[in-house]
């Protein structure tokens, strides 16, 4: 599990396009870089980031090391019922780090 | 109080007004600076908060919001009980090991900077306020002074010949700015990552192929009251972001 | 005053201390090969209501503030179901890939890529009935990501 940070309104009116954020602590080597003793760092990336809406997929997210450091996605959903917003990512070993809210739809 | 500022600034050598590092960034590394949710550092600010919890920084300081505020403004300070300069992150590394019996962490640790990062974060906005009040105080700022304007290493260069002589110079892409420490930890870019004072002072010393001082050499903690107290009156913006 | 030569090599950003070889640079070639990857090759590019958003000139390739969007309803028939972006001249051509699914509302996504010096970022859409849109973007960079790596201590 990797430190996150998550923003999604506590309410939306339904049928509100509600933006969203999520971020994940990570340094995303790219394989290209050399520590200060002089060795290559071998690639260490999260691979996936999906967020989910009353359990339907909002995004879908395929990252290269191309994404800088500590990746941050910015999105919309479409608010229609009260219930959570789920984020999930998953590292290139497999590991999963999950965070979760729930949005309040009036 | 009047009167002692007129002395310092009389004391002091004719300096410019001090800038951040922030009037040196393009407009978008200043948005992700100013961004609530966006700022990276903002990651480490978190992590802070959860050790402050884990490690029971509670017990005797409650919540920091209240407890912190303007604390990180006024370091380093003057220690009568230790007889020595202590620097923020030399202040939350004597409670973790003299009063939560935890081991200390080494310079640079993530811990230590996220704890470092929590602290100064919540005086963000307020003005860098060092004092220079007492003889100690004003002798070790003299050092610090003395190290900063001494040419050092391979190319020969003190941290002036950059950070005074040829502040707003374009290098490279880089802009040179006046090296203030009113950002620390800040997040830089080129680093992708979180970074102490500490480890911009070891940064800024292999530019120049010099080594830095060793780890226990007292005049850190000169150079740590030298920088923070060049930036008096300059906002804290804990945690900056720079390139 | 000091000698700006020594400067430069202060500033410049240390490469003699770590001396290391720089990761290949994607070509404009190695960018069309990846989107055959993940799009095939036999669908031609069409115009389409897709616009890039980036500064003009980043600071630094290190991060680079980056949103795509298509400004077309998601309940549309040719709806936008998934996008990816391609750099020209990154040692990886591929940056990310999304798909939107049901709940998004919009076909749109902000994030912060590496950008190894000035070029041509390249995004390809997708629609519902399976056309294929394209569009281009150039960014300049004032310093590279892959220049300042060994840097990075
Ligand atoms: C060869 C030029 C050079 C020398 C000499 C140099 N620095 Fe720097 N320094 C830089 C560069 C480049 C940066 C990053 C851009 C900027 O803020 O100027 C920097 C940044 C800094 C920062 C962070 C500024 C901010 O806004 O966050 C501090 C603090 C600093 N230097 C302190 C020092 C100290 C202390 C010394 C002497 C030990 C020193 N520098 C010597 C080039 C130099
Ligand atoms: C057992 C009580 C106790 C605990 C636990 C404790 N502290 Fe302290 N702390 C103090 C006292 C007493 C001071 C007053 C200054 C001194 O004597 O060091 C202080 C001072 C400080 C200061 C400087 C305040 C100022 O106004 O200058 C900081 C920063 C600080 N503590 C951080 C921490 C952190 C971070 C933790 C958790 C890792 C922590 N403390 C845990 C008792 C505690």
């Amino acid at each position: 599990m990797f430190n996150t940070r998550i923003r999604v309104p506590e309410t939306a009116a339904a049928g509100e396009a509600v933006e969203i954020r999520a971020m994940i602590m990570h340094p995303m080597d790219n394989g290209f870089t050399y520590s200060t003793q002089g060795t290559l760092i071998p690639v260490n990336i999260i691979t996936d980031f999906t967020c989910r809406y009353l359990g339907e997929v909002v995004v879908q997210v395929r990252l290269e090391p191309g994404i800088s450091a500590n990746p941050i996605f910015t999105f919309s959903l479409r608010a229609t019922e009260s219930g959570p917003v789920e984020f999930e990512w998953i590292d290139q070993n497999g590991d999963v780090t999950t965070a979760s809210a729930d949005l309040t739809v009036t | 109080m009047r009167a002692l500022a007129v002395l310092l600034l009389l004391a002091a050598p004719a300096q410019a007004e001090p800038v951040s590092g922030y009037d040196f960034l393009m407009p978008e590394t200043q948005a992700l600076q100013d961004d609530d949710f966006a700022n990276p550092g903002l990651l480490w600010v978190d992590q802070g908060a959860a050790l402050w919890a884990q490690e029971g920084c509670t017990g005797c300081h409650g919540d920091a919001t209240g407890s912190m505020r303007g604390v990180g403004a006024h370091y380093p300070v003057w220690s009568d009980e230790r007889d020595r300069i202590v620097t923020i992150d030399e202040q939350i590394d004597y409670c973790r090991t003299e009063r939560l019996g935890l081991d200390p962490l080494p310079r640079g640790a993530t811990d230590m900077t996220a704890l470092d990062a929590y602290v100064m974060h919540q005086s963000r906005g307020l003005p860098v306020a060092v004092a220079l009040d007492r003889p100690e105080l004003t002798e070790a700022h003299a050092r610090g002074e003395e190290y900063y304007y001494t040419p050092r290493g391979q190319l020969d260069l003190a941290c002036a010949d950059c950070h005074v002589t040829n502040e707003g110079m374009r290098l490279r892409g880089e802009v040179l700015s006046q090296g203030q420490a009113n950002g620390f930890p800040i997040y830089r870019q080129l680093w992708q990552d979180i970074g102490s004072l500490d480890r911009m002072i070891r940064w800024c010393h292999e530019s120049v192929r010099a080594a830095p001082p060793a780890d226990d050499d007292p005049v850190w903690e000169d150079l740590e009251l030298y920088l923070r107290a060049r930036g008096n009156g300059l906002p804290v913006e804990t945690p900056a972001v720079r390139r | 005053m000091i000698d700006r030569r020594r400067l430069l090599a202060g500033a410049g950003g240390l490469a003699a201390i770590a001396v290391v070889p720089l990761p290949a640079a994607a070509t404009p070639a190695d960018a069309a090969a990846a989107i055959t990857e993940a799009f095939g090759d036999d669908r031609p590019f069409t115009d389409g209501p897709i616009i890039i958003e980036a500064p003009a000139l980043a600071e630094t390739g290190n991060s680079v503030p980056i949103t795509v969007r298509a400004e077309r309803a998601m309940d549309a028939p040719d709806r936008i179901t998934r996008m990816a972006l391609f750099s020209e001249n990154n040692p990886r051509a591929a940056l990310f890939a999304v798909s939107f699914g049901p709940a998004a509302a919009e076909a749109a996504i902000a994030t912060n890529i590496r950008l190894n010096g000035t070029q041509q970022i390249i995004c390809v859409a997708e629609t519902a009935d399976g056309t294929l849109i394209r569009a281009i973007h150039e960014i300049r960079v004032v310093v590279s990501a892959c220049t300042t790596l060994e840097a990075q201590f």
